[in-house]
């Protein structure tokens, strides 16, 4: 089990601020998600976290050591990037070979399993598969070093929608029979969020927002009606996005509902939904960029 | 032992480069030394100048490719700079053996002493230069690949040193594989070799494991 607190981590590129005191715990045993749009700087984090690269600022703790100086780092992390080369000849064999040298955990009958499922074969050279099946590797890797913290970058980015199901599936099964930590950038998260506890949303190398998956869906919901009607009956509502599509006015409330106020909305035939996560945060980056903050 | 799980890489990485390497040397030895130049000294000069090229290609690659596959792996840069250094030597020897069983399997055939190649005194400055040249590729890739437009300087670096100065670049070369091979200046081959390694080996490391 192993617990990593990042501390104020900033890093620099150039002068350029890439992440900017970034501060979360990272806490055993939970699923951690990480949102934010393509150049927001989550690939940067999941490098500092792992040790990958060296922050300008700030400090990782790994079990309470400084990373830098945590001589286990390699024992406790796995992080293997989804643009990871491995010369082209190499073959898948020699790569699971790799892996058992260098994570202790390593499960090597569960890696065997999982290529099978997937078709992959032992003897094929990681230069012939296609980006999909990298993908896949990459994916089997990281799950099967069952290391005490898993880092995945986008994990199944370019893998059609039933080998991402079934993957995400794997990893809920071995999560619940091997707990341990994870954290994933994900562009996918509506379809994982049976498997995410919590969620941290980054803009600009900045933390914006953390919740828990249940905190999303208890504070935040969607109210469908009437334009009109529904324009009526909003005085004094949280709102934080606005869709109207013909005469149909949809809206992201963040406030957790009473009783009194689901039977007012249901008099005026208002439709209540569950929010997308995804949705959540667009409208937060939204509400960000209307503010002029960056 | 642990420490020495990187040269696992290198193994996985390098064993089919390396049989690839055997076979190209032996089908060069085979075509310079019975169709184009019928003479084992100079043969054995173009499979000399091919190992150093080699040599280099295999240290650019070291930092181009399998350090970013240790690195996806592990994140120890300084475990892996050493178990670098330690394939160096191995790859350098690997080289030397290849060229060694090439010639022995000649002079088997042809009872040909090859100029001075049994010689010891020519194996140690040959392995240094194939050593230094392997921290040069080292070198290329760490430092020099960053600075942009570096590929089409050095192309056009080479073209119009080879366009005015061929001829001297050319005996330059022959001169230089001809001096280690006959061993007539194995101190100064050494000595020249082990500051080049030196030097560039600092920078090396200064670039991988310190600042990064």
């Amino acid at each position: 089990m192993s617990v990593l607190v990042c501390e104020n981590i900033s890093k620099k590129n150039n002068k350029i601020d890439i992440v900017k005191n970034f501060s979360y715990n990272f806490l055993e045993n939970n699923i951690y998600a990480i949102l934010g749009k393509a150049d927001s700087g989550q690939k940067d984090i999941l490098d500092l976290i792992s040790g990958k690269t060296k922050n300008t600022e700030g400090v990782v703790y790994l079990d309470g050591i400084d990373i830098d100086k945590q001589t286990k780092v390699n024992e406790k992390i796995c992080y293997i990037a989804n643009n990871t080369l491995f010369p082209h000849y190499i073959t898948i064999i020699a790569i699971l070979k790799l892996m058992a040298k260098f994570y202790p955990n390593w499960d090597t009958y569960y890696a065997y399993e999982l290529l099978k499922h997937y078709q992959i074969d032992l003897k094929s050279r990681f230069g012939n598969l296609n980006e999909q099946e990298k993908n896949i590797l990459i994916g089997i890797l990281n799950l099967s070093s069952r290391a005490p913290i898993t880092i995945m970058d986008n994990p199944m980015e370019n893998v059609d929608l039933k080998a991402r199901y079934d993957f995400f599936n794997f990893l809920y099964q071995h999560q619940s029979k091997y707990p341990r930590t994870f954290i994933l950038t994900t562009s996918f998260v509506d379809e994982i969020d049976y498997l995410v506890d919590y969620l941290l949303m980054i803009d600009n190398g900045k933390l914006i927002a953390n919740f828990s998956i249940q905190e999303i869906k208890d504070n935040f919901s969607y109210l469908t009606g009437k334009t009109e009607v529904l324009k009526s009956l909003i005085t004094g509502v949280k709102i934080i996005g606005v869709e109207e599509r013909g005469k149909t006015l949809t809206i992201c409330i963040r406030q957790k509902l009473r009783k009194d106020e689901i039977r007012k909305y249901q008099k005026y035939l208002i439709k209540i939904s569950e929010v997308p996560i995804q949705k959540v945060f667009i409208y937060l980056i939204n509400l960000r960029e209307i503010k002029g903050i960056g | 032992m642990k420490k020495l799980n990187p040269l696992k890489i290198h193994y996985f990485s390098y064993r089919l480069i390396f049989v690839v390497y055997w076979l190209l040397i032996l089908s060069l030895y085979s075509l310079f030394r019975f169709i184009i130049f019928k003479d084992s000294d100079a043969t054995l000069m173009i499979i000399t100048l091919f190992s150093f090229l080699f040599s280099l290609i295999v240290g650019g690659y070291e930092y181009a490719i399998i350090s970013n596959s240790y690195l996806s792996l592990k994140t120890d840069r300084k475990n892996f700079f050493v178990n670098s250094l330690i394939f160096s030597v191995i790859s350098s020897l690997i080289i030397l053996f290849s060229i060694i069983i090439v010639v022995i399997i000649s002079n088997y055939f042809y009872e040909e002493n090859v100029m001075q190649f049994s010689s010891i005194k020519t194996y140690i400055p040959l392995v240094f230069v194939f050593i230094t040249l392997h921290f040069l590729g080292n070198f290329y890739s760490l430092v020099l690949r960053k600075i942009k437009f570096i590929k089409s300087l050095v192309f056009l670096v080479v073209i119009t040193a080879l366009i005015f100065k061929g001829e001297f670049i050319y005996n330059t070369l022959i001169n230089s594989v001809l001096t280690i091979l006959n061993s007539s200046n194995v101190s100064l081959t050494t000595f020249v070799s082990v500051l080049i390694i030196i030097v560039v080996n600092s920078i090396n490391y200064y670039a991988f494991a310190v600042k990064y």
